[in-house]
């Protein structure tokens, strides 16, 4: 018998609030249909209506996460109109903070991901380790997110070389705890039980759905914008392109905590490498035409287009965000999935907290029973529970506090 | 107006939070409160997932259209006396999406229209850090 | 394979007229009829292996412009399709058939500019606000936000002015 589970429309286990309507038949998910606009604010018509520098602001709040990586993309997408280099400082900068951004977004997954199988040790002590990044980043730009330190042609202000040496130290601080979690995620029997073989994207799907990002490299699809459209600095330093191939949630967890260290790498690097000089460049005046500019986000492949017409206002701009194009890869990953399982393949694609705390209910149209977050993730950590019992490992005990305990 | 229902209210606020399209910048602030830096917990602030267990209506971004009658609605759904908290520069006053095409109104104003005697505390900032968001809650009892 | 392989090949594959216009030597624009959108669409995903990545609509004075826009990931560069479809008739062919990613573009061109896209499996709203009416289209030149909304009464007055000096 056939059913219809709305998740929604408040919450969302992604950035905006967006209604989920799973049609399910038992336990088995059979459909999924995605609603939004919930959160429409029309910034792409509110740019149409600001000068460059504004839209540089503007476009920093598009996400919250990723307010560097709208910026930078924006910036990206005028110089390419214009065809003009930055400078080699400006570079190196964007760098540092594109990487700190990156750090911490990947933490937040993780935390929220060990949220929602139930296992909230996880969760706390991701988000501690990330509170010192956050920190680093206050001191170096004066905000700890959104710090409106870019603009066209360059960056806002200068960072401060003691400042940056003080980064480093907080680098070597958090290394050896990523690299604990990621033993602990290879190691924990749990984990992998709960994880592999679920919600898996195949490299098919993958390609077809044009998904970026980590969804994409652990599905075997190896792009990288980093290293596919070079930008800031990134040809000037040595790093590797995370992929793996299983294509399911473990992979898409182990990915981001592999890249996490790579981030760390990239970091001290550049940190080595900054040279001293100019940091801006004087626009005078943006002449008609077109340009695309491309960024790696936490979240995969970001992409701005404008246009000008030669005045002070741009005559269009368009945003897409990586989750905009990962998100319709649902129809394909959610499918013949148990509805237990649904909550942590949602969030795999794209995790933010919205969804911890936004509303979220469930209908059983039989039951008439209505379903909340809380439920869900209950319903989540049971099978979590089950699966460690059936393993003969102590449910209450998970194997990762061995590791978060040493 | 010191009676029963507000004395308990000031004791331990249950908060709930409703995003209404804001950058998502603000709800991270909220859960870093809750994670063992800040751990609000300890106070007793703790976050609910029912509007119907809620103290405090902690409301983040401007408040788009569509979903200005869904935030009208869980605020009927919270027991009063009430607290609506307007967390960050947009949720106080639209913000930098003043000029928008689809943001209804800063969250006072669509909240008033349906009770013009609701209890509000401003917290701003791009984002409020969360010092200021515990500040804010700790204004909010002083209110009441 | 470089842009003038790249356009060299699509020539010789799509044997249709095209007009190439190449910006810098990692973006090329390339202008082509409504007609031949779906054929071409389908050589540069399926044959030349591109990944789709979003496409723009604009308004412009000849009518609605769509730009898809392809990133060739392992040759550097992107490939932007330019096509044109005209104000009395604003009709293009839905390519979702051929790529899946562009499902949720399709349906957000068709809220905010009224473009029709023929064969798209789903054609519902996706952003539109429930306030705008079928017949609103935000980003025609001819929307004013202005009168929008003073239709429903959304103008700051100055009644909420003098509650904050309270």
């Amino acid at each position: 018998m056939r059913s219809i589970i709305p998740i929604g429309p408040f919450h969302p286990l992604q950035d905006e609030p967006e209604n989920f309507l799973l049609t399910v038949e038992g336990e088995t998910v059979v459909d999924i249909d995605v609603n939004l606009g919930y959160i429409h604010k029309g910034i792409e018509l509110l740019a149409q209506q600001k000068t460059y520098d504004q839209v540089v602001f503007l476009v920093e709040r598009i996400c919250g996460i990723c307010s560097i990586t709208h910026t930078v993309c924006f910036c990206n997408a005028v110089e390419d109109l214009l065809k003009i280099e930055i400078p080699e400082r400006a570079k190196y900068i964007r760098t540092i903070l594109g990487e700190i951004e990156r750090i911490h977004s990947h933490l937040l997954w993780m935390g929220l991901a060990g949220h929602f199988i139930g296992y909230n040790t996880v969760f706390m002590w991701t988000w501690k380790y990330r509170e010192p990044i956050l920190d680093m980043m206050e001191i170096l730009t004066g905000n700890r997110q959104s710090c409106g330190m870019l603009k066209v042609g360059g960056v806002r202000r200068d960072l401060d070389n003691q400042k940056l040496s003080q980064l480093l130290k907080t680098l070597d601080e958090l290394e050896p705890k990523i690299k604990m979690l990621a033993d602990a995620v290879q190691d924990d029997p749990v984990l992998k039980a709960r994880l592999e073989n679920v919600g898996t994207l195949t490299r098919k799907d993958a390609i077809d759905y044009c998904v970026v990002g980590p969804t994409a490299r652990a599905s075997g699809v190896n792009i990288d914008v980093r290293r596919d459209d070079p930008y800031a600095a990134y040809p000037y330093l040595d790093w590797d392109v995370i992929v793996l191939n299983q294509g399911d949630v473990y992979a898409k967890f182990l990915v981001r905590v592999l890249e996490t260290l790579e981030s760390i790498k990239i970091l001290r690097q550049a940190v080595q490498k900054i040279p001293a000089g100019d940091f801006q460049l004087q626009i005078r005046e943006v002449p008609p035409g077109e340009g695309i500019g491309r960024y790696e986000a936490p979240r995969g492949e970001d992409i701005h287009y404008v246009r000008s017409n030669g005045t002070n206002f741009p005559e269009r701009l368009k945003v897409r965000a990586p989750s905009y194009i990962n998100i319709p890869s649902f129809y394909a990953s959610c499918i013949n999935q148990q509805v237990a399982d649904v909550t942590i393949t949602l969030a795999a694609v794209d995790p933010c907290y919205s969804c911890t705390e936004r509303m979220i209910s469930a209908k059983d149209i039989r039951s008439n029973h209505l379903w909340s977050q809380k439920d869900l993730i209950e319903i989540s950590s049971q099978k979590t529970i089950k699966i460690a019992s059936e393993l003969g490992i102590e449910p209450d005990l998970p194997i990762l506090k061995k590791y978060l305990l040493r | 107006m010191p009676n029963l229902s507000t004395k308990w209210l000031k004791k331990s606020p249950w908060i709930y939070h409703v995003g209404t399209g804001g950058c998502n910048n603000c709800d991270i602030e909220i859960l870093d409160c809750l994670t063992p830096r800040f751990d609000v917990e300890r106070f007793g602030i703790k976050l609910v997932v029912s509007p119907r267990h809620a103290d405090v209506l902690l409301v983040s971004g401007p408040v788009s259209y569509h979903i200005k009658s869904r935030l009208q609605e869980v605020y009927r759904q919270v027991p009063k006396p009430c607290v609506v908290a307007c967390l960050g520069a947009c949720a106080c006053s639209m913000g930098i999406f003043k000029d928008a095409y689809s943001v209804a109104g800063p969250v006072d104003k669509v909240i008033k229209e349906i009770d013009p005697n609701a209890i509000f505390v401003y917290v701003p900032g791009c984002p409020p850090k969360p010092e200021t968001m515990i500040m804010g809650l700790v204004k909010a009892l002083q209110k009441i | 394979m470089d842009i003038k392989e790249f356009v060299e090949i699509l020539n010789n594959k799509s044997k249709v007229q095209i007009e190439v216009q190449q910006h810098s030597h990692k973006r090329v624009y390339i202008r082509i009829n409504r007609e031949n959108l779906k054929h071409i669409a389908q050589i540069i995903f399926r044959d030349l292996g591109a990944k789709f990545s979003i496409s723009t609509g604009i308004h412009i004075r000849e009518g609605f412009e769509v730009l898809y826009h392809f990133t060739f990931d392992k040759d550097k560069f992107i490939c932007t399709l330019r096509t044109l479809a005209p104000h009395d008739d604003p009709v293009l062919d839905s390519l979702a058939t051929v790529i899946p990613g562009t499902l949720w573009i399709e349906r957000e061109i068709h809220d905010i500019l009224g473009v029709q896209f023929t064969g798209h499996p789903a054609m519902k709203r996706l952003v539109k606000s429930e306030f705008l009416e079928e017949n609103e289209f935000p980003f025609r030149k001819d929307f004013n936000i202005k009168k929008f909304k003073e239709k429903h009464g959304l103008l700051p007055n100055s009644q909420p002015q003098k509650e904050l000096q309270k």
